[in-house]
């Protein structure tokens, strides 16, 4: 843009004209960079700052649920509202449903493990959330229901898990032999009582 | 001039130049983003590394932390290392993970919380509360920066955050814990008779054709393992000790060095009277002091209660009061005149002016607390092994990194070694992979002969640390490749063995025709007449019955429900080789009502969730981990 053959009165001139014809531009350009990145970093400061206080409210939520307090319904229903797209939503929900139904409420309960189901990121949390459903709605005695919900689970680490509920619903439904092929199953692939489920398996010795 | 360089600048060879020069800085500091730099990797995790020294530093801790929780139980000889390696590498890689996943899921622990955490340490407080000294040098303690520390606590509480929300947040329903308790606590109603194992041992022959078709058969279950001899020189503290003499003079020296261990020293309690004067003072104040100091002596000689005295006259803020009494103190602690005015006085003497730094004192002398515990006479013989110990433990570091060394200068024999020490060779009996017994069984010890460099290369080993105190340098004097051992050697064991088969063969098929007896109709009161055994009675036992045989217990709670009135019957072979018939009557179910008995139904609710929780979550750890991109390149042998 400068000509270095130009005398210097001719230069400054040349950049004088530039910077008319290109001045407001360039402050624009630099007023948005600069604005940018520091709404960049209110924007992330802002994102941890309430991170941390959906933290410190999951912290409170499960001292409350351990200790079976009133308020855990209410601190819960508060995480979801408040950081809905956060994963401590996701948290306060599987706790939610826990308290839910203890308080008989089963309906609630099952609404919020569809929730999770929907809303978590993480299969693994899916796939509680899906599990935990299903083990209500079979202690409803809606076997059928129960049965499609665990059809959908793909495999994974908790194939031992979701084959020990089939083995239940199996069992529930008088089909002992499915029962007794779902339960090996689940001794096989690892599941979080072996001894129970052994039991269970023992149990079935007479439809040999 | 500027105007010639510019125009030789444009050509050919000055853009070449140009381009040669850029080469190294577009290089420069490359490798650290190619290689990770200098520092070796132990793993890397989705692209995370793990370095080889968080590695080693997780694995110093992870031993630690194992050696605290064994305590006296503890033995380092008993560990594998590369196994024990490759399981905490294997933890790192699961925490490392968790690290991953909660950062995607946009978990934070704010300052509060990480503060609150830190405070509530107790290896942080003093007097029960946080200490900010206490905190930063318990962090330098473990190498970290409190910056750092912090920066770890807040990472292990998002960690845990994932673990909280799964765990907690799990529950039973009514039907999961019914049929909890109507398995655990079901009842079982039988019978049974036992034939003794004999009556089946007695019937059975063997004859040495079948030892033979069975040894051709089955050769392979009869090799004798690789097997090693070999020499060995070791060195221990105790061993040295016991070569070293000890001469009066070294004893008196030790006794008198570590005096306090076995005696306490004498200690006197005095009273004094101090009239100060400040070092420095005018001849006037000294005159007067000195004065005073005098009329006051004058007065305990006299026969003045020395205590009033010492009240009314000295100036002494600390004892004043109490009468001039400055309780019991051992020699050496007061002021040195003073001292040794004290120590040279008899009990109720009183001294004459003592001057000192503070002024002049008064002395009395009240009591003289003996000197107790033992002469050197007494304890002679502990100092002689105490003596011995630490001088044993002084050579023995030297020792050893002769024995190390002079072991691998002279790689072919441990004679010179053993000369050099004065070592006496040991051998071994043959050893296989097992092991010996004592120092031979050590993992360390084995793996050491069976290496490459020992075992084939035929060198010594280096020196092998049993413990602290005890080290060995090996070698391998004879090698014995597996192989299958001779017929003539194992034809009684084999003759053993196919009897007992034979006996359990025949009793099962006996008790199979029993069974079908049984079945048929017959009771099992007319077979045991039969058997001259009895039947033993009928019983009701739930799954923790103690006083019949574990394996007839398991046997019962998996024989099939009857049906109907019908009997079930059954036989099992017990442990002790003996047949056992069964007859199974009833079958009862536990009932909630009796959940008691496990401990009531919340507690019950309470482990059944707990077990749940933790395995959905150990389940979720496995679902990161097979979706990971995990690469192991740690050196897990060191």
């Amino acid at each position: 843009m400068v000509d270095v053959n130009l005398s210097e009165e001719e230069q400054v001139e040349a950049l004088k004209k530039w910077w008319k014809e290109n001045g407001k531009s360039v402050a624009a350009g630099i007023i948005i960079g600069l604005g940018g990145v520091f709404g960049w970093q209110y924007w992330s400061q802002y994102q941890q700052e309430m991170a941390e206080q959906a933290s410190l409210q999951f912290e409170q939520l499960t001292q409350s649920v351990a200790a079976n307090s009133p308020v855990a319904v209410g601190q819960a229903e508060n995480i979801i509202a408040s950081h809905q797209s956060s994963a401590y939503a996701v948290f306060a929900a599987l706790n939610l449903a826990k308290v839910k139904y203890q308080q008989g409420d089963i309906t609630g309960a099952k609404g919020q493990l569809q929730w999770v189901i929907d809303n978590a990121d993480d299969p693994s949390l899916q796939q509680i959330a899906r599990l935990r459903q299903a083990r209500i709605i079979l202690n409803e005695g809606q076997v059928d229901e129960a049965a499609a919900l665990i059809a959908q689970a793909p495999v994974d680490n908790y194939r031992g898990d979701v084959a020990e509920l089939r083995g239940d619903i199996a069992l529930k439904r008088g089909d002992k032999t499915a029962a007794k092929t779902s339960y090996k199953e689940a001794i096989e692939y690892k599941v979080s009582n072996n001894a129970l489920v052994q039991m269970k398996l023992d149990d079935l010795a007479a439809a040999e | 001039m500027l105007q010639s360089i510019r125009e030789r600048a444009q050509g050919v060879v000055a853009w070449f130049i140009v381009a040669l020069i850029s080469v190294p800085f577009a290089l420069f500091g490359i490798n650290s983003y190619l290689g990770g730099g200098s520092e070796s990797v132990a793993a890397v995790v989705n692209g995370d590394e793990i370095s080889q020294r968080d590695f080693e530093n997780g694995y110093r801790d992870f031993r630690q932390n194992l050696r605290q929780r064994l305590g006296e139980n503890y033995r380092p000889e008993m560990i594998d290392e590369a196994q024990l390696r490759q399981e905490v590498l294997q933890i790192m890689i699961r925490n490392r993970l968790l690290v991953q996943k909660s950062k995607d899921l946009g978990l934070r622990v704010g300052d509060e919380q990480v503060k609150q955490v830190i405070a509530s340490l107790p290896g942080f407080q003093v007097g029960g509360r946080f200490n900010q000294e206490a905190f930063e040098r318990g962090v330098r303690l473990q190498g970290l920066t409190p910056a750092g520390f912090v920066e770890e606590v807040r990472q292990g509480l998002v960690s845990e955050q994932i673990s909280k929300a799964v765990v907690n947040s799990e529950f039973t329903t009514r039907s999961e814990l019914e049929s909890l308790v109507s398995l655990r606590l079901q009842q079982r109603e039988f019978e049974y008779l036992t034939v003794p194992a004999a009556t089946f041992l007695a019937n059975v022959q063997v004859s040495d054709e079948a030892v033979a078709t069975y040894y051709a058969a089955h050769q392979n279950e009869y090799m004798a393992p690789e097997r090693v001899k070999i020499q060995y020189l070791d060195l221990d503290v105790a061993s040295i000790a016991k070569t070293l003499k000890a001469d009066d003079e070294a004893l008196q020296a030790y006794y008198d060095q570590n005096q306090s261990q076995y005696r306490t020293a004498e200690e006197r309690r005095a009273s004094h009277i101090l009239i100060p004067l400040e070092e420095g003072a005018d001849e006037a104040t000294a005159q007067k002091a000195e004065a005073d100091a005098n009329a006051a002596l004058l007065r305990v000689k006299s026969g003045e209660d020395f205590a009033d005295l010492a009240k009314a006259l000295s100036k002494d803020p600390g004892s004043a009061e109490e009468g001039g009494d400055l309780g019991y103190f051992e020699a050496g602690v007061m002021e040195s005149t003073f001292d040794e005015s004290v120590f040279s006085l008899a009990v109720g003497e009183v001294s004459n002016l003592v001057r000192t730094p503070f002024g002049f004192h008064i002395i009395k002398l009240t009591d003289i607390r003996e000197s107790t515990g033992k002469s050197f006479e007494d304890v002679r013989q502990e100092i002689e092994q105490a003596y011995l110990k630490s001088e044993a433990e002084r050579l023995f570091y030297e020792y050893a990194e002769r024995l190390g060394n002079i072991a691998y200068e002279e790689p072919d024999s441990l004679q010179p070694a053993a000369d050099a020490l004065g070592l006496q060779i040991k051998e071994s009996d043959w050893l296989s992979r097992d092991g010996g017994e004592g120092i031979l069984a050590a993992p360390k010890v084995i793996n050491a002969a069976f290496s490459e460099d020992v075992m084939v290369s035929g060198n010594n080993s280096e020196a092998i640390e049993l413990n602290a105190e005890h080290i060995m340098v090996l070698r391998v004097v004879d090698h014995e490749e597996s192989a299958i051992r001779p017929l003539e050697e194992v034809s009684s064991t084999i003759k053993d063995q196919l009897r007992i088969s034979q006996a359990i063969e025949q009793a099962r098929k006996q008790g199979a025709e029993w069974v079908a007896k049984l079945n048929q109709g017959e009771t099992l009161e007319t077979v045991a007449a039969e058997l001259g055994v009895s039947v033993a009675p009928r019983k009701q036992i739930n799954r923790d019955e103690q006083t019949i045989p574990a394996e007839l217990v398991k046997h019962v709670f998996v024989m099939p429900r009857p049906e109907s009135d019908a009997l079930i019957y059954d036989q099992v072979a017990l442990a002790s080789g003996d047949l056992a018939l069964l007859a199974l009557h009833t079958v009862t179910d536990g009932k909630l009502e009796q959940a008691n008995d496990l401990g009531g139904d919340a507690a019950l609710n309470e482990a059944l969730q707990r077990s749940r929780g933790k395995t959905y979550f150990q389940h979720m750890q496995g679902n990161l981990r097979a979706s990971a991109d995990v690469n192991i390149t740690a050196q897990t042998e060191r």
